[in-house]
């Protein structure tokens, strides 16, 4: 059984002129849990996930792993890995240049090599593929790698339904052993694959225990579940 | 290792935008009667760690900012990179100036 890890964020702040955008935001994450994370358009998803993995500065933040407080997580190894919502691979390098520059180990390189719907794209540039593709590549990428949380941004968005599940169970194979924050706006997909829903609206974070909630706090159109 | 070879990767990406600039920096090399070749690596070397490397970096961020990402995934930060991309610019620029003393010794 893999040891349990937590991630704690608390207090975080952020504010683009005169707005409010984020205002003392508070979640947990476990190993083993997917949290999914629904709001707005615009509504500081992005910046918050930014903001937890370090590489967006805001002067009012708390983020612990295990206890520890960590400014900027993603600098440190094995602690946080972030899917961005756009392509993050080189353009100039191959699928298997790519696994063998990113993965130290050789029983991982192979491990992605083989996979059924990557072996067939090994010498393919990361711009020759679909969304689809390219989305599942990279997910299986940073799943390889030894970290203890991992924050998707759209893991879903532009993709068809067979990648979506695709993803999903790739995802559902690595919950033992990680934590997942997830965003999407295909809300269906977050409501099924995760544990605990969080509703970001009006720079607070809300607890989502139904689905109807959802429609009370207007993030879905009425008629949605009639 | 592994992240010395990550830092290469990030330098050859901006050497790619700098290497062209600094060539046509280093014709103006020409326009002088007298030693031509030092002049040449003299505004190649220049232009290396200043105006090329600012058009790399900037190019950089404007086409491909995202690749950043890539980087922070495995701990390295924009300023790790950049600072070892003008470190090893350091380096290209001391070779150069021994080449230079080679030739005119």
């Amino acid at each position: 059984m893999p040891k349990k890890h937590t991630l704690q964020v608390d207090s975080i702040q952020y504010r683009i002129g005169e707005r409010q955008l984020l205002t003392d935001i508070y979640l947990s994450c476990e190993t083993g849990d997917i949290l999914g994370l629904l709001g707005r358009n615009g509504c500081g998803k992005t910046t918050l996930l930014q903001i937890i993995f370090g590489s967006r500065h805001t002067d009012n933040k708390h983020i612990r792993v295990d206890g520890k407080v960590y400014p900027e997580p993603y600098k440190h190894q094995n602690l946080m890995a972030y899917l961005p919502q756009h392509n993050f691979l080189p353009k100039n390098l191959t699928l298997s240049k790519i696994i063998d520059l990113y993965l130290t180990s050789q029983e991982k390189r192979e491990g992605v090599k083989q996979d059924v719907l990557v072996k067939m794209h090994l010498h393919k540039y990361a711009y020759e593929l679909s969304k689809g593709e390219s989305r599942y590549f990279e997910l299986l990428l940073l799943l390889q790698l030894d970290v203890k949380f991992i924050l998707l941004d759209e893991p879903f968005s532009g993709i068809s339904p067979l990648y979506v599940e695709h993803i999903e169970s790739l995802l559902l194979d690595h919950k033992k052993s990680k934590g997942f924050i997830i965003t999407d706006h295909d809300y269906r997909s977050v409501l099924r694959i995760s544990d605990r829903i969080i509703l970001l609206a009006d720079g607070y974070c809300r607890p989502i225990n139904h689905e109807e909630e959802l429609l009370e706090w207007g993030y879905i159109p009425a008629g949605t579940f009639s | 290792m592994h992240k010395l070879k990550l830092r290469l990767h990030y330098y050859k990406v901006l050497q790619s935008f700098n290497l062209p600039f600094s060539l046509l920096a280093s014709s103006t090399g020409f326009i002088f009667q007298e030693h031509v070749a030092a002049r040449i690596i003299n505004a190649f070397s220049l232009s290396l760690l200043t105006g090329g490397f600012l058009i790399a970096l900037y190019l950089f961020e404007d086409r491909y900012s995202g690749q950043y990402f890539f980087y922070h995934n495995l701990g390295l930060s924009k300023i790790n990179l950049i600072v070892s991309s003008f470190l090893f610019n350091v380096g290209l620029v001391i070779l150069l100036w021994f080449v230079k003393v080679y030739l005119y010794a």
